[in-house]
């Protein structure tokens, strides 16, 4: 977070677990589940502060969070969600997910679909479809995984340190740990799929037509499952769909209305 | 997981964790009293290593037996030293220039080190790589290469000094053809090990 940011840092213990939640704004809430990864940061989120409570925590073992190796599965943090949400007094709200935080967004909805109002799932992680493969992140050095997130490189600079930073390196280390505990034996869930169709309150699908870790065709899929999804695909964007396309915010905005 | 049959041993069959020297890894096999078994690492680095390691299985309440402290070596055995490093030294070489290179990935994948050893390891990676010189990495790191007898003369020292009696050799290294393993294999076997047990 920059030092302009709206956002407010709170640091509470869920569990246990230390865990840094972000928030802005005011009304209902709007909660941000973030991917496998955090160097991009939120910034993008506080456009939707104006009309939301918008609230960015960091997974456990992800970011300003503290770790918890016993989290091996999605589900531990679904629990970890029920948790920090009567802290927080969340009865319902809106859902968001980007990449691995799109799968955990979608479980949460499917068990606790009561609760979640509006789900928008922006290339979520998850399916399993094997003509068009998720990029093996774990198997990819990092240096060619991160310019492969955006089309606009440029955009992503600034959230990167200028030469090899042993920090930077060490902090995408320990959240790739973080996600290898939860995927590497058991990259899907091919259970996961036959609860989707619990997901029937208003669902957002956006996905960028170039994105390089987990490919477009994978929207059709998602739809399949969740039939009454609106699937938004964005030209020429890759994966971090809003850094390429910032615009995709105003849509998104508009769905969330 | 679910082994079946049982192992016949009580408590356990013998135990070792292969260990590259992290400190997180030495504490988990002496909390257990398993054996430890080092990857190719130089002289200095292993007795640090034993010497950790009974410290800390002593902390535990566990006695290290020699043989659970395992020697890792590699050895070329031939008619003379000179035609054992002829025939040696170009594939040593490779290991060290071409086959103990990777990328970061391979070294390390997610969760092998806590992001304490990645930075250490990070910060003193590359240190083994170019100006491959046979005397200096043959006396930093255990690598006999020789007749049988120097073979076993060094690997007797090394036994002594890392108060062990558990040796584990690598016979073939890098791109070494079959009938030099071969060869190696046979007269570690006929020539090498009879000298190590007669002391």
């Amino acid at each position: 977070m920059s030092a302009m940011s709206k956002f407010t840092r709170e640091e509470l213990i869920v569990d246990g677990v230390k865990t840094v939640v972000h928030s802005a704004g005011t009304g209902e809430p709007l909660v941000l589940f973030h991917g496998a990864g955090t160097l991009d940061g939120f910034d993008f989120a506080e456009t939707w502060a104006r009309r939301f409570r918008v609230i960015v925590p960091y997974h456990p073992g992800f970011g300003e969070s503290g770790d918890d190796p016993s989290f091996t599965d999605i589900h531990d943090y679904v629990m970890h969600y029920l948790e920090l949400f009567d802290i927080l007094k969340i009865d319902t709200l809106r859902l968001m997910g980007l990449s691995m935080g799109g799968y955990l967004a979608a479980r949460f909805a499917s068990e606790h679909g009561h609760r979640v109002e509006k789900l928008v799932l922006i290339a979520p992680y998850g399916l399993d479809v094997p003509e068009y493969p998720a990029l093996d992140i774990i198997a990819t050095p990092g240096e060619q995984v991160v310019p492969m997130l955006v089309s606009n490189f440029d955009a992503l600079k600034p959230r990167l340190p200028e030469k090899p930073d042993i920090d930077f390196i060490a902090a995408r280390y320990r959240e790739a740990t973080t996600f290898a505990r939860l995927f590497w034996e058991h990259p899907i869930d091919p259970k996961f799929p036959r609860y989707l169709h619990r997901v029937k309150m208003p669902a957002l699908i956006v996905w960028g037509d170039e994105d390089k870790i987990i490919p477009v065709e994978h929207a059709q899929a998602w739809r399949k499952w969740i039939p009454n999804a609106e699937v938004m695909i964005v030209k020429g964007a890759r994966h971090i769909v809003h850094r390429d396309k910032p615009e995709v915010a105003d849509a998104i905005r508009k769905f969330l209305a | 997981m679910n082994p079946w049959p049982r192992p016949y041993q009580k408590p356990h069959p013998p135990c070792y964790i292969v260990g590259a020297g992290s400190p997180e890894t030495i504490e988990f096999a002496a909390e257990l009293g398993f054996g430890y078994s080092s990857v190719f690492v130089p002289q200095q680095v292993a007795l640090q290593l034993n010497q950790k390691l009974r410290e800390r299985a002593a902390h535990y309440g566990h006695t290290l037996r020699p043989d659970q402290l395992p020697l890792l070596n590699f050895v070329y055995v031939a008619e003379s030293d000179e035609q054992a490093e002829r025939e040696y030294i170009i594939h040593l070489q490779h290991f060290f220039e071409d086959f103990a290179r990777s990328s970061p990935q391979w070294l390390a994948p997610p969760g092998y080190l806590s992001t304490e050893q990645l930075k250490i390891r990070a910060a003193g990676a590359d240190k083994m790589h170019g100006g491959f010189d046979f005397k200096a990495i043959s006396s930093a790191f255990f690598i006999a290469v020789g007749t049988p007898e120097k073979v076993a003369n060094q690997i007797g020292e090394w036994t002594a000094r890392m108060s062990t009696n558990h040796i584990n050799s690598v016979i073939h290294v890098a791109d070494m053809p079959h009938w030099k393993a071969v060869k190696n294999m046979t007269l570690f076997a006929e020539e090498v090990i009879p000298r190590l047990r007669r002391g």
